[in-house]
Order: C-alpha cells, then sequence, then structure tokens
C-alpha cells in the first residue's frame, strides 16, 4: 500500500516543481520497480503489478512506448532475482545494489539531468537509500 | 523461475497489449493523453490548494514586511514631529512678525512724500508749496502730516505742484473730534487755533485743558492738537514742532 500511495505523489508531483524534484520522482520510481521485482525470489502477481505501474508511469514521463520496459526488462530481471535472492545475501548489500542498479538506469534515461544537478541535489538520493535500506528490512523480517 | 501463473498470465496480457500499441501507436497516444488527463484532474484539489497556502504565506510576508514598514514610517513620522515643532518653535519668532506685518497690522491710508519747494520759512503767509501736484494723486483737500500730527491741508494744484494752507493759517478750518463730540475750529495766524462753534449745536463749549483734538480720517485719526485756554477761552493748541522735512501728503483721504 505505502508503494501504491507512492506511485501516485509521484504521478502527481512530477511536472509541478524543479528539475531536481522531478528527477527524483523518476529515480524514486525507478527504485521503486526494481525493488519490487528484486525483493524476493518468488514474484508475487501484487509486486507484479507495482512494478507494471511504476514502469507505465515512467514511460508516460519520459515518452517512451508504453509497457516496453515490462516486455523486455521482465525476463533479464527474473534472472537478476534468482541470482541475488538465491544466495544468502545481507539485506544491505541488496538495497545497495538496487540503488546502484537505479542510479545507473536513471543515469542512461535522463543523462542530463546529471550534469545539471549540483552536489546538494544528490542528498536527496541519499535520501532515498536510507528509505530503501529500511524498507528492504521491514519486508525482510516481514517474509521471516 | 516463475512460480505464480497469474504473474505470467500477467506477462501474456501486458506482452499483447504492447504489441497492441506497437502496432497502433493512436491507441498509445489516447492512453498517454487519458493518463495526463487524470494526472491534471487530480492534481486540481492540490493545486488549488497549493495555490491557497502559497497566497497565505505570501500575504503573511506582506503583512509583516507592511507591519516592519508601518513600524519605520512611524518612526519616522515622530522624528519629522519633532523637527516640525522644533522649527516651528523657531520661526514662530517670524510668525509673529508675519502677524505683525501682514495681518493684524491696522490699514494704513496711501501717502507720498512731499518737500516744500515754496515758502518754507512760512514768511509770507502761513501755507507753502510742495512738490507734488496733480499727476501724483494729490487732491485738493488733502491732509499733509509730518509722520505724527497734522501740518495742514492742500488748497490749491497744479500738475506738479500743490499749495498747502498750514493748520495754522487764517485760511484753514476744519472740523475736529474732542471728546467723541464734533467741533469746528479755524486758523488764527498763530500757534492756536480757535472754536467756532460745536457742530449741531448751540450750547455752551465746555472743554477740559489738554484733552486731545483729532481730526477724522478714512483710516485713521489725524492729531491736530491739544486742548488749552487763553482768557478763558478754549483754543486748540498745535505743537510748536512741526518737522516739515518729513512731510507725507494723504492722497485717499
Amino acid at each position: 500500500m505505502v508503494r501504491i500511495f507512492l506511485i501516485i505523489v509521484c504521478f502527481l508531483i512530477y511536472g509541478n516543481f524543479n528539475y531536481v524534484i522531478d528527477s527524483f520522482v523518476i529515480f524514486t520510481l525507478i527504485n521503486l520497480t526494481f525493488y519490487s521485482f528484486l525483493k524476493e525470489k518468488n514474484l508475487k502477481l501484487f509486486d507484479f503489478i507495482i512494478f507494471i505501474s511504476t514502469s507505465y508511469v515512467i514511460e508516460i514521463f519520459l515518452g517512451f512506448p508504453l509497457f516496453i520496459s515490462v516486455v523486455a526488462l521482465s525476463l533479464p530481471l527474473l534472472l537478476l532475482s534468482s541470482i541475488i535472492n538465491n544466495f544468502f545475501v545481507h539485506f544491505s548489500i541488496i538495497s545497495i545494489f538496487i540503488f546502484i542498479l537505479s542510479l545507473i538506469t536513471h543515469y542512461f534515461l535522463q543523462p542530463e539531468n546529471f550534469t545539471i544537478m549540483k552536489f546538494e541535489d544528490y542528498f536527496l538520493y541519499l535520501l532515498l537509500f536510507i528509505f530503501l535500506v529500511i524498507g528492504m528490512r521491514l519486508d525482510g523480517k516481514e517474509q521471516d | 523461475m516463475i512460480n505464480n501463473k497469474k504473474v505470467f498470465l500477467a506477462y501474456i496480457l501486458i506482452f499483447f497489449v504492447f504489441l497492441t500499441f506497437l502496432l497502433f501507436p493512436k491507441y498509445q497516444d489516447n492512453t498517454k493523453l487519458y493518463s495526463f488527463f487524470i494526472k491534471e484532474k487530480l492534481e486540481k484539489p492540490f493545486s488549488f490548494i497549493g495555490l491557497k497556502i502559497t497566497n497565505f504565506i505570501s500575504l503573511l510576508k506582506s503583512n509583516k514586511e507592511n507591519i516592519k514598514k508601518i513600524t519605520q514610517l512611524e518612526t519616522e513620522n515622530k522624528y519629522l514631529i519633532n523637527i516640525n515643532n522644533y522649527l516651528k518653535t523657531i520661526a514662530s519668532k517670524h510668525s509673529d512678525q508675519y502677524n505683525i506685518f501682514y495681518e493684524n497690522y491696522p490699514t494704513i491710508p496711501i501717502s507720498i512724500g512731499a518737500s516744500i519747494i515754496g515758502n518754507k520759512n512760512l514768511l509770507l503767509n502761513k501755507s507753502f508749496i510742495i512738490n507734488k501736484g496733480s499727476l501724483n494723486g494729490v487732491n485738493i483737500g488733502n491732509y499733509v502730516i509730518d509722520g505724527i500730527n497734522v501740518v495742514g491741508r492742500i488748497k490749491s494744484i497744479t500738475n506738479y505742484n500743490a499749495e498747502v494752507v498750514t493748520v495754522t493759517s487764517n485760511d484753514y478750518g476744519d472740523e475736529v473730534f474732542i471728546d467723541k463730540q464734533l467741533f469746528i475750529v479755524s486758523g488764527t495766524n498763530n500757534n492756536y487755533l480757535s472754536f467756532l462753534r460745536q457742530k449741531n449745536d448751540i450750547e455752551e463749549i465746555t472743554l477740559k485743558k489738554n484733552l486731545k483734538v483729532f481730526i477724522k480720517n478714512e483710516f485713521v485719526d489725524l492729531t491736530l492738537g491739544k486742548i488749552d485756554f487763553i482768557n478763558k477761552q478754549p483754543v486748540v493748541i498745535v505743537p510748536q514742532i512741526i518737522d516739515l522735512d518729513n512731510l507725507r501728503v494723504l492722497i485717499d483721504g
């Protein structure tokens, strides 16, 4: 539910503030996409729907063909998920992995933003990383 | 890898939707447009509230600034009031002078200065000639004063000169006020004037010594002299010292 709420908030926020916030919204959505797909070994329908929704919102905002990421990324992400979830890896390592993956994806999607942004703008990204770690930890506990 | 059938079915469904959008771009565009339409509709209440909050904050800010400005202006106003009071105090002297000169000053008759050009020593008779005539505004009957007392009246004029008969001359006669009573006096060729009679009255004249004798003018009362008695007869004594170098003709009296 938190993720759905976050998607709606991101959907509403985008385009109403400056480029830093917009960039951060896209980055949050990318994080949500990867997090929903990679957080568990067995992909649930709800997580898949979240994945579809977030990717759909990103595609709408950035002008990509709709559902291309679902079609193109599902299989590689499934492979990645099986790799990282079959080994006993600490949740913080997974969080870092998701964060770096999201950062690389974001860089390829909006490279011009990284040239404009100032150093202090990256603190928001750090904040997101903290929430990502917290989310991963709480979700992990639920699974146990 | 996919244990959940529902996820697989969902993926298949999305795949076909993607293919449809790829083959028919119009549907894709419409979907995007609808998405943005929903976004706009959802944003509306939030943007409205946001606008209200922004307005409220800007109002608070401007209010704060205005209060600051008002305080500043009040301080400035106080300072200016103090300066004004100080300047008023300084200028009060000038203000009083202004009142004296322009507001409360009595209306004085228009007069012109004149110099005696003939018979200055009053040897032949008790009249003299001045250097002002009808072109200077002098008329027959105008009073000639030496600043305080009446010296005489214009008897005859030319364009540039006038003959003045002095108050002590035999030819001089006038209406005078003594203690709010009207009298007619006449010159005697001596330094006093004698009473002819009390105007509009045939009763005996009863006067006291040193009473001032005035001639009523339109604007001011002109002093002619004082009451005195010679052989128990009341006369008007004119001042002995007449300043003949400082004569003025009252041209509107």
